[in-house]
């Protein structure tokens, strides 16, 4: 009933804007030059098209106008480099002044993100010869070496650093985290080291003036609640949800959260400003009067708080997006009697789109709006079944039905983004929502008495404490409960389109009630089951070895049928194997995991030997600093991995050993390799630096 | 209501206007974003002050460096527990004197190191890895101003070091490397300290009181090409091939007793085959040499047993042979009668064949 295509023109051109830029992100490289041209061209045949007869190509052509339009704009943000960039500077390494953008995360090293305002080359290699400092812009990652120094930076720090940039690799291993392209889609292109004397600190407060001012008022909050709560994991919880400051939590509360489904409540998102609007509306409310100035008055300062409340707690783009959408909908219900909700969604959607296309890769942003549109189709429809009587009852039902109908549209993304399914999301739906409500409510009345009333504040601190240990007891709990979350599962793109593709048949059949839908319906399921079987059989019978893209020694992992035989050097940090490894395993259907670290390993299909590997097929040979070299006269092997060993050593066993096929670990440094080359007299060599991962079937 | 897929395509006029203002929009849009870099980007860096931060890297009072840190050199580069590292929280009016020294020595390591890179020279710079080479630093910036005066390497004291503002790995490196017995004969001997740079000793190098070049005595210059003389094999006296370079005494008594024992040498590369001449040896000087034919035949007509065994190319066997030939078949007309042998190969023939003969 909703989509009259008269009442949702910003839907219907939404589609088409957006389907601009996900096809401009699979041709990357064409110039935006050609975009726009080809833009310019279709809208001067579109404007020359005239008559009634020709409606429906003029109307074809200004389909073709809005998808170009979207495809240009993503080609300017691709291939659009300004002469400031420091990339059209052909800077490489030197001397860079730039801000940190946001605090920085600490892992091995503190990363962060800098903007880059001033660059100085080497003389080598830049345009300017001279010493001097040379405005630029561009955005890079920087690793910054741990110390009690780099540990006091912040965001808005302006640094001068001295170091060589380079291009984030690509991630070489199949299936695991594509982290260069997350950074792409963040304009983020280059990375780099920085040890400790490299770089010095200049200054601070050096972000917007308004972002300055939100920081400082964002800080001052923390501290608030620092002095009111006692416990650390509930501190973070509600910096988190109140504040949208994230560095607290840790993996623990996290992992809690996100098993039951209920993650959402510590990510600022159009649920919190929400909840904060109501309030205020609701406030606002009270105060009745007649006069259309007062209405506006109140309208502007809702609006006003909830842009504050969005920046304030980080500008994280859901909240944005929740937002935009917000002030559209207020501004839209005063000028406006009656609005499609759809169509302000995908008009806020739009404008977000334009002002940055690589939001849409961005899974926050498709989270949220693939939420509030599943809600906002879902929750009429599922509510009919049931009405209780009692208020409580229905309150509670409400709140149920409300996670369900969230849940439609996200669980395919969902599994396609993290492997698992909570199957509680309606029980902790059910309490996340109104605790999350309630936390920030006592947190704002928190905020304003301690300016106007500080004593206070004990009552309303030990409220809040109270609340925040309730919620996080309930969420442990249920956390605890059995099959709470539905685990490794994995779906690849092609199947999580296929499932959106059946979701939408689904609502087109509720909405249109036409039978002949279900046959389309049908026959995805079908594809459904057949491929996954076949996917089945084939992982039953596959025997494949790969050897993974990890530093730090050599890892690989062979598949028997839904084994996997896993060697892997004690110097790898576990958990970079399992970055690299994990969703591989998960996408092989593993079962079993057999660990090779002895150094003698017998049974069935396998042996090892101190490192030389074999089965029925092939036999592997892995020479690193530790493996004794086999002692024969002469040894073929049908693959040589090599790590990071001395050359003497290698030397001398390729005096007896004879491969056809070797591969270079990722761990052998850059300057033994031109040694590596000249020792190993072979033609096949895979070096996994330069081309990922190696994958063989036996 | 019946709405078909057509209605979806069909804009009405209202809804054109609108998409063509908003093209309009989008474009002009374009247009500002594109040329707005020219607009603002007319700031600059003297806004920041940088010429005056690039100077703090250095320690920035120079006059009292040598009091404050002068009373304890630090005798290695361990940790500058007296470094004064603040934290910069929340704090503006700090000034970055904050390298201290052991960085800088640090990165003056690390600026000579990265000449050692390229490994066996060939510069993997050349090869492109994908995206990724490996960094060549330049921390030219970084090294504080030297104050140079007239010096002694082997005797001049740390403190007077510390004076020229040399930084502590080097003074650190050199006093090591005199403790352990090291000496100093030439300027340049100043650039066999590893955390000497280059700039560095370019710097140093006019007021180093040493000599450019000390006499060697131990090498001879290679003569020229055209003053060599070449040595003939068969006629050289053991002294006169002790004058090759890798021929001693001993290798050119042997060479002399082999080529008596085989009447003379053929063919250079028969010299090869003398027991202890390696390969490289006879590669080094085999430009040198040289050969006249005068090579002392057997006689297998009139030769005995013995006379035949002591070549080195006839094995007792073979003698043996050949003698048994001798009587059953007569003198020899001809050295090509000895291919009628049986067990001498074609190749043997061919390497005795010219120390034969039947006259």
């Amino acid at each position: 009933m909703y989509f009259f295509p008269r009442e949702i023109p910003a839907v219907r051109l939404g589609l088409w804007f957006l389907l601009g830029i996900i096809c401009s992100s699979f041709f990357p490289s064409i110039s935006y030059s050609l975009s726009i041209i080809g833009s310019l061209v279709i809208l001067f045949i579109g404007l020359a098209i005239d008559g009634f007869k020709y409606r429906f190509t003029k109307g074809i052509f200004i389909t073709l106008l809005v998808f170009s339009l979207g495809f240009t704009r993503n080609s300017i943000e691709e291939t659009y480099l300004p002469d400031h960039h420091f990339e059209s500077l052909s800077f490489t390494s030197g001397d860079i002044i730039g801000v940190i953008h946001e605090d920085p995360i600490s892992k091995n090293s503190y990363r962060s993100t800098l903007a880059v305002e001033y660059i100085s080359g080497d003389k080598e290699n830049t345009l300017s010869a001279t010493d001097k400092f040379n405005s630029a812009k561009g955005n890079l990652l920087v690793y910054i070496e741990k110390e009690d120094r780099s540990k006091a930076l912040k965001a808005g720090d302006r640094i001068l650093l001295h170091t060589t940039i380079r291009p984030i690799r690509p991630n070489g291993n199949p299936y695991s985290f594509d982290f260069k392209n997350y950074l792409h889609h963040r304009s983020i292109n280059h990375q780099c080291f920085i040890k400790s004397h490299d770089w010095e600190y200049l200054s601070a407060g050096h972000l917007h003036p308004v972002l300055n001012l939100t920081r400082d008022i964002r800080q001052s909050f923390l501290e608030i609640l620092q002095k009111h709560i006692s416990s650390d994991a509930e501190e973070a919880i509600a910096a988190a949800l109140v504040l949208g400051y994230r560095n607290l939590l840790t993996e623990d509360v996290y992992d809690a959260y996100t098993d039951t489904g209920s993650v959402h409540v510590l990510a600022v998102s159009g649920l919190h400003l929400g909840i904060l609007t109501g309030m205020l509306l609701w406030l606002f409310g009270l105060i009745k009067t007649e006069s259309r100035v007062v209405e506006i008055i109140k309208m502007s300062l809702v609006i006003i708080a909830i842009w504050m409340f969005a920046l304030i707690t980080g500008s994280a783009p859901a909240v944005l997006r929740a937002a935009t959408m917000f002030t559209l909908f207020i501004i839209g219900k005063k000028l406006f009697k009656d609005i499609n909700t759809y169509n302000i969604l995908a008009a806020s959607a739009i404008l977000l789109l334009l002002v940055d296309p690589f939001l849409l890769f961005q899974a926050s942003f498709q989270f949220s709006y693939l939420a509030l549109t599943s809600i906002l189709y879902f929750q009429p429809k599922l509510s009919i079944w049931w009405i209780p009587d009692n208020r409580i009852i229905r309150f509670f039902w409400n709140l149920a039905i409300l996670a369900l109908a969230a849940q439609i549209l996200v669980f395919p993304i969902t599994i396609y983004y993290f492997h698992k399914f909570p199957l509680y999301f309606a029980l902790s739906g059910i309490i996340a929502v109104p605790f999350a409500g309630i936390i920030l409510w006592i947190s704002v009345m928190l905020f304003i008495m301690e300016f106007i009333f500080p004593l206070a504040n004990v009552v309303v601190g030990y409220l809040l404490n109270l609340s925040l240990s309730w919620f996080l007891k309930m969420i442990l709990s249920i956390q605890q409960l059995p099959f709470c979350s539905l685990d490794g599962i994995l779906i690849n793109y092609q199947q999580m389109i296929l499932i959106y593709v059946g979701l939408i048949l689904m609502m087109a059949w509720f909405s249109l009630q036409l039978k002949r839908i279900i046959f389309p319906i049908l026959s995805i399921a079908i594809v459904f089951m057949v491929s996954s079987s076949f996917t089945l059989i084939k992982n039953i019978n596959q025997k494949e070895i790969i050897v993974y893209d990890v530093n730090g020694g050599i890892a690989t992992d062979i598949f028997y049928g839904r084994n996997c035989y896993t060697y892997a050097e004690k110097s790898i940090k576990p958990s970079s194997l399992e970055f690299a490894a994990s969703n591989y395993r998960l996408y092989h259907q593993i079962k079993n995991t057999i660990s090779l670290t002895d150094e003698i390993y017998n049974d069935a299909t396998l042996s090892n030997h101190y490192g030389y590997l074999s089965t029925k097929y092939k036999n592997i040979l892995i020479l690193n600093q530790n493996t004794p070299i086999p002692h024969a006269d002469s040894l073929r092997v049908d693959l040589l991995i090599i790590g990071d060993i001395k050359e003497d050593k290698l030397t001398k066993a390729m005096e007896w050993i004879k491969a056809d096929q070797i591969v270079l670990g990722r761990s052998v440094p850059f300057w033994k390799k031109e040694a590596y080359l000249d020792i190993l007299n072979n033609d096949k060599i895979h070096d996994i630096y330069l081309k990922g991962a190696y994958i063989e079937k036996l | 209501m019946n709405t078909s897929l057509n209605d979806y395509l069909n804009y009405t006029k209202a809804e054109r206007k609108g998409i063509y203002l908003l093209t309009f929009l989008f474009f002009t849009g374009i247009a500002i974003y594109f040329s707005l870099p020219s607009l603002i980007m007319d700031r600059t860096a003297a806004d920041l002050k940088i010429d005056q931060v690039s100077h703090t890297f250095k320690p920035h009072d120079n006059k009292s460096r040598s009091e404050e840190k002068g009373k304890l050199i630090p005798d290695t580069l361990s940790d500058n527990k007296n470094g004064k590292e603040k934290r910069y929280y929340n704090s503006n009016d700090h000034k970055s004197g904050f390298r201290d020294h052991k960085k800088l020595a640090v990165a003056e390591r690390k600026k000579s190191n990265v000449k050692n890179y390229s490994y066996k020279n060939k510069s993997y710079q050349n090869k492109s890895f994908q995206g990724n080479t490996y960094p060549k630093k330049s921390y030219k910036k970084w090294s504080p101003e030297l104050k140079p005066f007239d010096f002694n390497p082997n005797t001049i004291s740390k403190d007077e070091l510390l004076k020229m503002n040399v930084s502590y790995a080097i003074i650190n490196t050199l006093d090591k490397y005199r403790n352990k017995g090291g000496q100093f004969k030439t300027k340049k001997d100043l650039k066999k300290i590893y955390t000497m740079t280059d700039s560095i000793y370019q710097i140093l190098q006019p007021f180093i009181q040493l000599p450019e070049s000390v006499a060697k005595s131990t090498f001879t210059k290679p003569k020229s090409i055209s003053t060599i003389s070449f040595y003939d094999i068969n006629t050289a006296t053991a002294e006169e091939l002790q004058g090759l370079k890798g021929i001693g005494p001993v290798l050119s008594k042997r060479i002399i007793k082999f080529r008596d024992k085989l009447g003379g040498f053929h063919s250079i590369d028969q010299i090869k085959s003398t027991y202890g001449l390696e390969d490289s040896v006879y590669q080094n000087i085999l430009p040198f040499l040289q050969l006249s034919k005068t090579i002392t035949e057997i006689n297998i007509n009139k030769a005995d047993f013995n006379e035949l065994n002591s070549h080195p190319y006839i094995s007792f066997q073979l003698a043996k042979v050949i003698i048994n030939y001798r009587d059953q078949h007569g003198q020899f007309t001809d050295v090509n009668e000895l291919q009628n042998i049986k067990i001498l190969s074609a190749e043997k023939f061919k390497e005795i064949e010219p120390y034969l003969s039947v006259n």
